[in-house]
């Protein structure tokens, strides 16, 4: 049986990846728009998108 | 579209399912998939040519502008409680699995497990902008993937099976039969009853449903966006596919090893992924879980603050400064992740059948009036006497609907609807609509 520590250290490290990226491409997001604007509409992507 | 589509439920309780001798039993899910593709048909070559020829930024304001205001708010109404239901189920079953098998060994309460998955959705999502929600989504996506494909991997090489010989095993051992056409309506396992139940979950939980449209109303032309589904469609099916193999395959690996078969369906893949096997697997089952559940939870929070603040609090049309905006939005959002925390919460006091099969239970429920409200915008051009009967119809609709579940084997020789449930209480809201409109 796994050890519930090494566990919780994947489960935590898998979301520092994800935040990590998330940052990262933050960055270089020429959107620049928070994510609730960006999801706001089908539109508001289709701009984006574009 | 696959990260949102596939979630906890498909991860845990589709394996699980395989062997639980009830409703998709064996590999009698795939008869549901092929009724998913008959829907994505429809919904690509019916509703999609209609959201583009009325250049609609919500489906449902299709509704209003064929049926008035008070379908469009009915609709959208009704969409914030499918999606708030459908979500709460999605993160219950992984908050569960990491409370049982990770927080519980820390002393840390289930509620807290809840809370602290909302709030990492919060950190990853709060700061990026659309470009950031397509690359997260997509290396979870992948990674879910990649864990069920190795996970499938490892279990056959455990089996000393080659990847050929572990489809001859599964196809060979009473888990391998797909097609059950001899049993009849009364069974939930057969042919025409999965295939139409698949056909009407496909249509309105992606067709009637603004979180999934609205990733293929982003295409710039219908054809485009036809094709998107198209792909999405074929996908999908080879994933289903994969999940149910690997159901097979852990109840195969669990009779090879004399493992006990938990009582709970969705139990038997974490039970294994981190009891029975190595800590390479249950690293990818919890990672895969993971993936699979965040995919789709941020989307889904995310569309239920947005659809609340375009469609009710009319965020486009309104006059509010953006500062104003902003924290209204934050408050609708913290609104809604509370009622998620909540849901999630009571489900864990309640909960006691396999959690798939609730999933379907409630979306027939939700999801009904939507598509009573649409075929009839589609096939009729009947207007409303008096607006406030159009909600008071598709609250009434579910209600009626549950009552005639209920008694279904009492007053049809032993018949229960199934997934089909949607169908009636659709047509309840199309009939009940009918009567109170006019030419």
């Amino acid at each position: 049986m796994i050890s519930p520590i090494i566990c919780l250290v994947f489960f935590l490290g898998y979301f520092v990846l994800l935040i990590s990226i998330g940052f990262y491409t933050s960055k270089n997001d020429d959107s620049n728009e928070s994510f609730f604007n960006a999801k706001k509409s089908s539109l508001g992507i289709l701009l984006h998108l574009e | 579209m696959i990260g949102t589509s596939l979630s906890g439920v498909t991860f845990i309780s589709i394996p699980g399912v395989v062997g639980a001798g009830k409703g998709n039993q064996c590999f009698s899910y795939m008869q549901m998939v092929w009724g998913y593709l008959i829907g994505y048909a429809i919904i690509a070559n019916v509703l999609m040519p209609i959201y583009y020829r009325y250049q609609v930024t919500s489906i449902y304001q299709y509704l209003g502008e064929k049926l008035g205001v008070s379908a469009y708010k009915t609709g959208a109404a009704f969409f914030l409680i499918s999606r708030t239901i459908g979500a709460a189920f999605r993160m219950y079953i992984v908050a569960l699995v990491l409370y049982q098998f990770v927080f519980i060994h820390f002393h840390i309460p289930f509620w807290f497990t809840v809370l602290l998955s909302i709030f990492l959705i919060w950190v990853y999502t709060y700061r990026g902008g659309i470009k950031t929600i397509i690359i997260t989504d997509t290396f979870q996506t992948v990674c879910m993937l990649a864990s069920v494909a190795l996970t499938i991997y490892y279990l056959a090489s455990q089996m000393d099976l080659g990847i050929i010989d572990f489809f001859n095993t599964i196809f060979q051992s009473k888990y391998g039969k797909i097609f059950f056409f001899e049993s009849g309506w009364s069974d939930p396992n057969y042919f025409y009853k999965q295939v139409l139940g698949g056909m009407l979950i496909a249509l309105v939980m992606t067709g009637l449903d603004q979180d999934m449209m609205q990733k293929n109303l982003t295409c710039k032309t219908l054809r485009e966006a036809q094709i998107n589904m198209f792909s999405f469609s074929m996908l999908l099916f080879i994933v289903n596919f994969a999940f149910l193999s690997l159901g097979a395959a852990l109840y195969l690996f669990a009779a090879q090893n004399n493992i006990a078969i938990p009582e709970k369906s969705d139990a038997l893949f974490p039970m294994i992924a981190f009891n029975y096997v190595s800590g390479t697997a249950s690293i990818l089952f919890l990672l895969g879980l993971t993936a699979s559940n965040y995919a789709s939870a941020d989307s889904a929070l995310a569309s239920l603050t947005t659809s609340f603040c375009i469609d009710f609090l009319n965020f486009e049309s309104n006059d509010w400064t953006e500062k104003q905006k902003k924290r209204n939005r934050t408050l609708v959002h913290l609104g809604f992740s509370f009622l998620l925390f909540l849901i999630i919460v009571i489900f864990y006091i309640m909960n006691d059948d396999a959690v798939i099969n609730k999933v379907f239970q409630f979306a027939g429920y939700t999801y009904g009036p939507l598509l009573g409200l649409f075929a009839f915008a589609i096939f009729t051009k009947r207007k409303f006497k008096v607006n406030i009967l159009v909600p008071i119809i598709c609250c009434m609709a579910p209600f009626l609907t549950y009552f005639i579940a209920e008694h279904s084997v009492q007053w049809f020789n032993g018949f229960t609807f199934g997934n089909i449930l949607v169908a009636v209480n659709g047509l309840i809201t199309f009939l009940g609509l009918l009567i109170v409109s006019n030419k």
